[in-house]
């Protein structure tokens, strides 16, 4: 694997979605190549870094009390056949 | 054979569905830009699953689903019906910009180091709010809520090709945004080229 490879393959390894066979070529290739491994690195941490700082817990106890009530009245399984209705355009 | 009384429904409908309304109200904030819209698409968005929960496979991803019946609702009610395709571009922007600029930074000992570690949770939030609506959604579902590539398709309704792309400009896009952010705050210096 050369550098334009293991570049072109960098985000499917950072997001997780790259194959077994292709993490493993790439963790060959930045084992001996300084450059692809400081920008695997780099964008590695700034995925966790966005995960970490961009998630925030909201409050919604009292939501979660009023949806918890309201659930009381419905009855399961009476939504009928339409789930995704398109977009009324 | 799943059993169909009522009270399995909602035993069921609490363990799986129930355990996601942080993550749905977190996104809806974002969605909505405003916290009594957030509560009424979440709410909305439960009474409906709960309704449909006979429609839901079980074994399967439960949050994608919830997502998914939220994402719908949204589109159909709440997004404003005028709004136009957003045919911006973005490739002004390098591939790797951030790397490039944190490299250059010789005057620095670390200046990753110091960006990760020194980047505000406030200005990490604001970046991510003030993407275009397109990419701030795959973005969100991405690195906030870790779907998969298939599974954001499937929630928004995009070719994954099209997710993928959209990631990929909305992470440049972020990425120069918090480089901005970094610079104001004086915790990165202008790199002197
Ligand atoms: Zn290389």
């Amino acid at each position: 694997m050369n550098c334009r490879d293991a570049l072109r393959l960098l985000f499917d390894v950072v997001d997780n979605e790259a194959s077994e066979s292709e993490i493993k070529k790439v963790r060959e290739h930045i084992q001996s190549c300084e450059k692809c491994a400081a920008r695997y690195e780099m964008e590695q941490k700034f995925k966790k870094c966005i995960e970490k700082k961009g998630k925030f817990s909201p409050e919604c106890e009292k939501l979660r009390d009023k949806i918890t009530q309201q659930l009381d009245d419905i009855d399961p399984g009476s939504g009928g056949a339409d789930l995704f209705p398109s977009p009324l355009n | 054979m799943a059993d169909r009384k009522p009270i399995v429904y909602r035993q069921r409908f609490e363990k799986e569905a129930m355990v996601h309304i942080d993550a749905l109200m977190r996104t809806a904030r974002r969605m909505t830009k405003s916290d009594t819209d957030a509560e009424d698409l979440v709410q909305e968005t439960m009474l409906k699953a709960y309704r449909f929960f006979d429609k839901f496979e079980e074994g399967t991803n439960c949050k994608a689903w919830l997502f998914k019946i939220m994402t719908n609702i949204f589109i159909n009610n709440y997004r404003s019906k005028s709004k136009a395709p957003q045919s911006l571009t973005f490739d002004d922007i390098d591939d790797s910009f951030l790397f490039g600029q944190l490299a250059k930074n010789k005057e620095m000992s670390d200046p990753e180091k110091e960006f990760f570690s020194k980047i505000f949770d406030k200005d990490v939030r604001k970046a991510i709010d003030e993407l275009p609506e397109d990419f701030r959604m795959v973005v969100i579902l991405s690195f906030i809520e870790g779907f998969a590539y298939q599974e954001i398709a499937d929630i928004t309704d995009l070719q994954i090709g099209t997710v993928k792309s959209r990631l990929h400009r909305g992470r440049k896009l972020l990425q120069k945004a918090l480089f901005d952010y970094a610079r104001r705050s004086g915790f990165i210096k202008e790199p002197l080229n």
